[in-house]
C-alpha cells in the first residue's frame, strides 16, 4: 500500500500584484526524499520555498504536511521545517556558538539541551575549531556549514535549501552536497533543494521537479523523469579538425535529428533513432574526409531533459504568439 | 571623470529609492516651513496670569485691566495657594498676588510668583509684565508729580504776590531804625547836669532862727542871701532845661507814635506772609505721597520663585535628560531595527516559531536598557556635580524616565520598520527629533509660538516629558496631579506600540 505523501502541494498559485509567479503547482514529497526543484532564475523556485515554510501565503491551493494543512498549523511547521537561504542566514558579528545558541533558543530548545547539543553539532559540521570565531571570519565553506547547522539546530523533519551551492567552487560544492547527504541519511531529514545547477541535483537528489515559467513541467524520480520526458538519445562526436559546419548543415536536413549543439569540442546530436543517425554521421565523416577521434551514444542527462522540455514549451508558444 | 561618475552613481542610488529622495528633499523643506511659520514673531502668545487678592481695589482692578490684553490672559483664583500652585502645575505662567485694597499709599508690593526653572521663559515674562505694570506706574507717577508741581506753582504764585512785603517791611524797619536812632540821639542830647540847688526852706528857716537869736540885721546874712540867690538862679536854669526836655519828650512821643504805626503795618504784612506760608504749608501737607521712591515708582512689585532656588544646571536638567532620551531612543531603536532588517539573519528569525511581539519586545527592551544606562550615567554625574544625595530623587522620576524612554524608543522602532534604507531612516529620525526639539521650550519658549501651534505643540512627547520631569524633580508633584499628562504618555506608548507592530507586519514581507 503506497504511503501518503510526507508533503503534498496541491493546486498552488501565487501572484505578486499582476505578475503570476506560480501556476497550478502540484507536487508530492516523500519522507527522507532529497527533492530537487530545478529551474532557471525567476522561475518561482524561491517563492515556492517561501510558501512551503509559511513565509508567503499562496493565493490558491494548499500544502499538506503529515496530513495537516500547514496554514492551519504554522507553529508545527516552524518547528518541523528548517531553512537555509541562498545568502546564508546568520549573524556575522556573532561567533559560531553564539549563532547556534541564539537560533536554538528561538526554536525553543532549552539551555541545558543546547549545551549538550552544540558541541555535537560543531563536531558533525566540522566547526569545533571555530566555535568562538566570528561568523564573518569563517571561510565561505564554513559559513555555509554554519548556515546549515543553524537551519537544523532544532532537528527539523524537513530541511529546505535555496540554491545551497550557489557561489561555491566545485570542491566546496561537493563538500556541502556530501554534508546534505549525511544529514539526510543520518538524521532522517527530508530535504528539498532548489537549484539551477542540474548536475548537482542529479548527483544528490532522488526526486526532482522541473519548474519552468511558473509551472511544473515534470516531476518524479530522476530516472522516471528522464524516461518519461526524454525520448531522445545523445550522439557525441569529436573529429580531429573539430570543424563541424558542413556536418551540421547536412544533419539539419536529416529528418530523425531533433536538435544539434556544440558542447565543448564535441558535436552533440539529439535523436530518437540513433542507429540511423549514427550511420548518417559516419557517412558524412567519410564524405568530408574528417578524421574521427571519438563517437558514442549516451542516455540523456537531466540537463538534456530540462533543455528538451523547455524547448518544447518554447516551440509550443511560438505559434500561439502568431 | 571617475569622480563625477561616482557622484552620479550615488545620486542615482538615492533617487532610485523614492522614500529616500522624498525624505532628503522634503525633510529640510518641511522643517524650515514649520520652524519659520512657528517662530516668525518676537512676541509672546497666550501667557496665562493667575491673579489673587483678598480684596481687589480700583488700583488692582486697573492693573489687571492693563494686563488683560491679547498677549495675556488673566484668571482670578479663589485662593493664593491655588494661584501659586497653578504656576507649579503650568496652569499659569505667573501668579500675581495683589495686597488687600491695594492703593497708591500702600507700602505693600504686588508679588509675582514665577517658575524660575523655566529659565528661558521666566525673564521674558517678567520683562513683559514689568513693562505692562510700568505703563500704569508711569501714569500714577505722572499724576503724583502733577499734584506736587501744582502745589509748587500755587506756592510760587503766593510767594510772588507777597514777595514785595519783606522789602516793604525792611524799608520800614530801616525807617524805624533811623527814627529810633534819632530819638536815642535826642534823648542823649538832654542836659541833665544840675548844680545842687540846696534846701531853700531849711536855709530860710535857719537864717530866720539865727537872725531871731542874734537879732542881727539883714546885712549880716548878705552872703547867705547871695548864695540863696545863686541857688535860685540855678533852679530857674533847671526849669528852662526841663522845659527843653519836655519839648523833646513831646517830639519823642510823636516819633514813637510813628514807630508804633510802622510796627503795626509791619505786623499786618507779617500776618499776611504768615497766612500765605500757612496756606502753602497746608497745601504741601495736603499732598498724600511725598515719598520720592513712591512718586517715582508708585506701584512696587516683587518677584518670587515658586521653585526652590537652584542652579541653572538643575533647572535645565529635565530638558537635558529628555534631549538625551529622545536622540538616543529614536536613533538607537531605528538603527537597531534597520541593522536587523538588513541582517542576513532577519529571514531566519521570521521562520522560527517565535511570536512577532517577542522580537518587538526584545528590541524595545534592548534599546530601553541602553537608554536607561545612559540616563543612569547622566544622573550620577549630575548628582555628583550638584552634590545632591541620591535618595532625594523622587521615585516618580524613575517611572517618568521609563515612560518617556518608551515613547521615543517606539517612535525609533516605527521609523526603523517604516523605511527601508539606513540613510532614509536616519534622515527621518533627525527630522522628527529636530521638529520635536524645535517645538519645545528648549530653544525658544513655546509661548513665542502662535496659540494654535502652541496647542498642538503641547502634545509633543518632548514637551510633555520635559514638563512632567520638571514638575516632579523641581516641585515634587504627585501622580494624581500629573494624571492627565501621564495618560497622554501612556496613550502615545499604546499608539506607537500598535503602529510599530503593524509596520513590522507590513515591512517584513515588503523588505525581504
Amino acid at each position: 500500500m503506497p504511503q501518503p505523501p510526507f508533503i503534498e502541494i496541491q493546486h498552488l498559485r501565487k501572484s505578486f500584484k499582476e505578475k503570476r509567479v506560480l501556476e497550478e503547482i502540484n507536487l508530492n514529497v516523500q519522507y527522507q526524499d532529497i527533492f530537487g526543484i530545478i529551474g532557471k532564475s525567476g522561475s518561482g523556485k524561491t517563492t515556492l520555498l517561501n510558501i512551503l515554510i509559511g513565509f508567503l501565503k499562496p493565493d490558491n491551493g494548499h500544502i499538506v504536511f503529515q496530513s495537516r494543512d500547514i496554514e492551519k498549523d504554522m507553529e508545527n511547521v516552524s518547528q518541523q521545517f528548517g531553512f537555509t537561504a541562498q545568502d546564508g542566514s546568520f549573524y556575522p558579528k556573532l561567533s559560531v556558538r553564539e549563532n547556534l545558541e541564539y537560533f536554538g533558543s528561538l526554536y525553543n530548545i532549552k539551555k541545558n539541551e543546547l549545551k549538550e547539543k552544540i558541541p555535537r553539532m560543531l563536531k558533525s559540521f566540522g566547526l569545533e575549531d571555530s566555535e568562538n570565531t566570528l561568523a564573518s571570519k569563517l571561510s565561505i565553506g564554513m559559513q555555509k556549514r554554519l548556515d546549515i547547522a543553524c537551519g537544523i539546530i532544532h532537528d527539523p523533519k524537513v530541511l529546505l535549501l535555496d540554491e545551497p551551492t550557489e557561489n561555491l567552487d566545485p570542491p566546496l560544492r561537493r563538500e556541502i552536497l556530501t554534508l546534505l547527504h549525511e544529514i539526510n541519511k543520518k538524521k532522517n531529514v527530508t530535504i528539498i533543494i532548489t537549484s539551477h545547477l542540474l548536475d548537482e541535483v542529479e548527483l544528490i537528489c532522488n526526486k526532482v521537479a522541473i519548474l519552468h515559467k511558473n509551472t511544473i513541467l515534470a516531476s518524479g524520480t530522476i530516472n522516471d523523469v528522464k524516461e518519461k520526458y526524454s525520448k531522445n538519445l545523445e550522439i557525441h562526436l569529436e573529429t580531429y579538425s573539430r570543424r563541424y559546419d558542413a556536418i551540421i548543415k547536412e544533419l539539419k536536413s536529416k529528418k530523425d535529428v531533433i536538435d544539434i549543439s556544440i558542447q565543448g569540442n564535441k558535436l552533440v546530436c539529439y535523436t530518437s533513432k540513433p542507429e540511423n543517425v549514427l550511420d548518417f554521421i559516419l557517412g558524412l565523416i567519410k564524405k568530408y574526409n574528417e578524421k574521427l577521434m571519438d563517437i558514442d551514444i549516451n542516455k540523456p542527462s537531466l540537463n538534456e531533459v530540462f533543455e528538451s522540455l523547455t524547448r518544447e514549451i518554447k516551440q509550443e508558444q511560438k505559434p500561439a504568439k502568431k | 571623470m571617475k569622480l563625477i561618475q561616482i557622484i552620479k552613481k550615488n545620486f542615482l542610488l538615492l533617487i532610485r529609492s523614492k522614500s529616500s529622495a522624498l525624505v532628503v528633499l522634503l525633510g529640510p523643506l518641511i522643517l524650515m516651513l514649520l520652524v519659520s511659520l512657528a517662530f516668525n514673531s518676537s512676541s509672546l502668545f497666550n501667557i496665562r496670569i493667575g491673579a489673587y487678592s483678598p480684596q481687589y481695589s480700583d488700583l488692582s482692578e486697573s492693573l489687571l485691566q492693563q494686563l488683560q490684553t491679547d498677549q495675556f490672559k488673566v484668571v482670578r483664583t479663589e485662593t493664593q495657594e491655588s494661584c501659586i500652585k497653578g504656576v507649579e502645575r503650568e496652569q499659569y505662567h505667573v501668579c500675581a498676588i495683589f495686597p488687600s485694597n491695594l492703593n497708591i499709599k500702600s507700602s505693600e508690593a504686588i508679588t509675582f510668583y514665577v517658575d524660575k526653572s523655566k529659565i528661558n521663559l521666566v525673564y521674558i515674562i517678567i520683562n513683559s509684565i514689568s513693562s505692562k505694570i510700568q505703563i500704569k506706574s508711569s501714569e500714577l507717577s505722572t499724576a503724583l508729580t502733577a499734584t506736587l508741581v501744582n502745589t509748587l506753582n500755587d506756592a510760587n504764585t503766593k510767594i510772588d504776590e507777597k514777595k514785595d512785603l519783606p522789602t516793604k517791611i525792611t524799608s520800614k524797619i530801616d525807617e524805624l531804625s533811623s527814627k529810633s536812632n534819632k530819638l536815642s540821639s535826642n534823648l542823649q542830647s538832654l542836659d541833665l547836669s544840675q548844680s545842687p540847688a540846696g534846701n531853700f526852706t531849711l536855709i530860710s528857716l535857719e537864717i530866720e532862727k539865727i537872725r531871731n537869736e542874734t537879732g542881727s540885721d539883714k546885712s549880716t546874712f548878705k552872703t547867705l542871701n547871695n548864695l540863696i540867690g545863686e541857688a535860685k538862679s540855678n533852679v530857674e536854669s533847671a526849669n528852662s532845661k526841663l522845659a527843653a526836655i519836655i519839648s523833646i519828650r513831646e517830639t519823642s512821643v510823636n516819633e514813637l507814635k510813628s514807630i508804633n504805626e510802622a510796627l503795626s503795618s509791619n505786623k499786618q504784612d507779617t500776618i499776611s506772609i504768615q497766612s500765605s506760608l500757612n496756606e502753602i504749608s497746608s497745601r504741601i501737607n495736603a499732598i498724600e505721597i511725598k515719598d520720592i521712591q513712591k512718586i517715582v515708582t508708585p506701584v512696587s512689585t516683587e518677584i518670587k520663585s515658586v521653585s526652590k532656588e537652584s542652579t541653572h544646571l538643575s533647572y535645565t536638567f529635565p530638558a537635558l535628560i529628555i534631549i538625551v532620551i529622545m536622540f538616543s531612543g529614536i536613533f538607537l531603536a531605528s538603527t537597531s531595527i534597520i541593522d536587523e532588517k538588513s541582517s542576513r539573519a532577519y529571514f531566519r528569525n521570521f521562520i522560527t516559531p517565535t511570536k512577532n511581539y517577542l522580537f518587538l519586545l526584545s528590541h524595545y527592551l534592548f534599546s530601553l536598557t541602553i537608554v536607561l544606562i545612559q540616563i543612569a550615567i547622566i544622573f550620577f554625574v549630575m548628582l555628583y556635580i550638584t552634590k545632591t544625595p541620591t535618595n532625594t530623587i523622587p521615585p516618580l522620576v524613575l517611572l517618568l524616565l521609563f515612560l518617556i524612554s518608551s515613547i521615543f524608543i517606539l517612535i525609533g522602532m516605527f521609523i526603523g520598520y517604516l523605511f527601508k534604507s539606513e540613510e532614509t531612516a536616519n534622515i527621518a529620525a533627525i527630522s522628527i527629533s529636530v521638529i520635536m526639539l524645535f517645538f519645545s521650550s528648549t530653544i525658544l519658549p513655546l509661548e513665542t509660538l502662535p496659540s494654535a501651534i502652541q496647542d498642538i505643540a503641547k502634545f509633543n512627547p518632548f514637551v510633555i516629558g520635559e514638563s512632567l520631569l520638571r514638575r516632579v524633580s523641581v516641585f515634587n508633584e504627585s501622580v494624581s496631579a500629573l494624571s492627565f499628562q501621564l495618560s497622554i504618555l501612556l496613550a502615545y506608548i499604546a499608539l506607537f506600540a500598535i503602529l510599530t507592530y503593524v509596520m513590522r507586519e507590513i515591512s517584513s514581507r515588503r523588505d525581504l
